[in-house]
C-alpha cells in the first residue's frame, strides 16, 4: 500500500514529535534534583583578582551552582550566570564580584575536594562536608588549587 | 619555456574550474550553486546567532547534511568549511573572547572533518531518492547516527587537544560519559532542523529555482529529481 504525501507527512511529524518529546524527557531527567527543603553544609573558597574568602556555607540545594549562590547572597557578593536554556537548563558562572569571565585572559573555574570539576555547577552533585574552590585564573590553570 | 604553462599547472586548472563550475558554459548552473550555498550558509549564521544561549542547538550539523543532498561538486565541500570559519568568529570572538584561542584551532580539525563526513553523507542520501517527505524522512533517520557520530568524534578531539592536560586530566571515558547529555540535545536539534531547513530548502529548489529556470530541472508531482552526481 502506497501512502499519499499527506499521509506521510503526517507520521513523519507525528514520529518527530514523539521523538523529541521522550528526548527532551530524558535530558530533564538527566539534572540533578535535590531533597525539597534540605540543606547542605559545605566548605567554599572563593579567590577573585585581589580577594579571597573562605566559608562554611549552608545551602539549600545540593549542586555547586546553589552553594556559590548561598554564599553570594549571604555576602552580599555580585553573582551572574549565563543560562543556556532548555532542555538542560545549565547555567555558567559568568562573573563574581568585579571579576567576569574574559578579563585579562582569565575565567571563573572550580574544583571540587581539589578535583577539576567534569560537569558545570549547577550540573555538579555536592555531598555534606565536600570543599569547593572557585578560582579565577588563565586557562588552562596549572597552579596551585588547594 | 617560462611562458607556457605545464601540463600539469593546466590540469590542475581546469578540474579547479570545473569544480566551481567556472566558465561561461556553466554559468547557470553555477549561479544556482552559489544561492543555495548563500541560503544555506546565512541559516546557518542566522541560526547559531539566535541560538547562542541555547547549548547544543544549532542548525550546522543540519545545513551540512542538507548542503551535500541539494550542492554538487566543491560547493558540497563549502559549507562545512565557511560554517566552521563562521563558527569560529561568531562563536570564539563573540562569546569566548580570549579563550584559549589556539587549543579552540586545534579542536576544529575535529570540527571541520566531522562536519565535512556529514556533508558527504548528504550526498549518499541524495543520490537514491527524490526531493519529498520520504527524502526528508530518510534523512532525518541518517542525521541521527551522524550527530552521535559527530559528538563521539569532537569529543575525542576535545579529549585530544584539551582536556587530557591539567587542569582537567579527565580519561577519555570521563570525557564520553559528560557528553551524553549534550548529545541527547545535540540529536533534538538535527530532529528539528533537518526537516525544516530540508523542506524550506525543498520548497526554495522544486519551486522558486526552478521557476526561475524552467529548464534547468522540472518539478514533477513525485517530487524534485536531483540527479545523481556526487561530489
Amino acid at each position: 500500500m502506497k501512502l499519499s504525501e499527506r499521509t506521510q507527512a503526517v507520521l513523519f511529524a507525528a514520529v518527530l514529535l514523539a521523538s523529541i518529546s521522550g528526548l527532551w524527557v530524558a535530558v530533564k531527567a538527566m539534572r540533578p534534583s535535590c531533597d525539597a527543603g534540605g540543606t547542605l553544609v559545605t566548605t567554599l573558597q572563593v579567590r577573585g583578582e585581589g580577594w579571597s574568602d573562605t566559608a562554611t556555607v549552608t545551602a539549600h540545594g545540593c549542586t555547586a551552582y546553589d552553594q556559590l549562590e548561598s554564599w553570594a547572597s549571604s555576602s552580599g557578593t555580585a553573582l551572574e550566570s549565563r543560562p543556556f536554556g532548555e532542555p538542560l537548563n545549565a547555567k555558567m558562572v559568568q562573573s563574581i564580584g568585579d571579576d567576569a569571565n574574559g578579563e585579562g585572559g582569565r575565567f571563573w573555574q572550580f574544583w571540587v575536594n581539589c578535583v577539576y570539576a567534569t560537569a558545570g555547577a549547577d550540573l555538579t552533585v555536592l555531598k555534606e562536608g565536600d570543599s569547593v574552590h572557585w578560582l579565577f585564573v588563565p586557562d588552562p590553570w596549572e597552579g596551585p588549587v588547594c | 619555456m617560462l611562458a607556457t604553462s605545464p601540463a600539469p599547472f593546466k590540469t590542475f586548472a581546469a578540474r579547479w574550474g570545473e569544480s566551481f563550475f567556472l566558465g561561461p558554459a556553466h554559468r547557470a548552473e553555477r549561479r544556482r550553486q552559489i544561492r543555495l550555498f548563500s541560503i544555506l550558509v546565512a541559516a546557518a549564521v542566522v541560526g547559531k546567532l539566535l541560538l547562542a544561549n541555547v547549548a547544543n542547538i544549532e542548525p550546522i550539523l543540519a545545513v551540512s547534511l542538507i548542503g551535500g543532498m541539494v550542492l554538487r561538486r566543491a560547493y558540497v565541500l563549502l559549507v562545512p568549511i565557511v560554517a566552521l570559519c563562521l563558527h569560529e568568529v561568531l562563536v570564539t570572538m563573540l562569546f569566548y573572547p580570549g579563550y584559549g584561542a589556539v587549543r579552540i584551532l586545534a579542536l576544529s580539525v575535529f570540527l571541520v572533518t566531522g562536519w565535512l563526513l556529514v556533508s558527504l553523507a548528504g550526498t549518499r542520501v541524495r543520490s537514491r531518492v527524490l526531493f519529498r517527505t520520504k527524502t526528508i524522512a530518510i534523512a532525518t533517520a541518517v542525521s541521527v547516527p551522524l550527530t552521535v557520530a559527530w559528538d563521539v568524534w569532537t569529543a575525542f578531539g576535545n579529549w585530544l587537544t584539551i582536556s587530557r592536560y591539567p587542569p582537567y586530566n579527565w580519561s577519555l571515558p570521563v570525557v564520553l560519559e559528560m557528553q551524553v547529555p549534550f548529545t541527547l540535545v545535540h540529536v533534538i536539534s538535527s530532529l528539528l532542523f533537518v526537516p525544516l531547513i530540508g523542506f524550506g530548502m525543498g520548497y526554495y529548489v522544486e519551486h522558486v529555482l526552478a521557476a526561475e529556470e524552467p529548464t534547468a530541472s522540472p518539478a514533477s508531482q513525485e517530487g524534485l529529481d536531483l540527479g545523481t552526481e556526487t561530489a
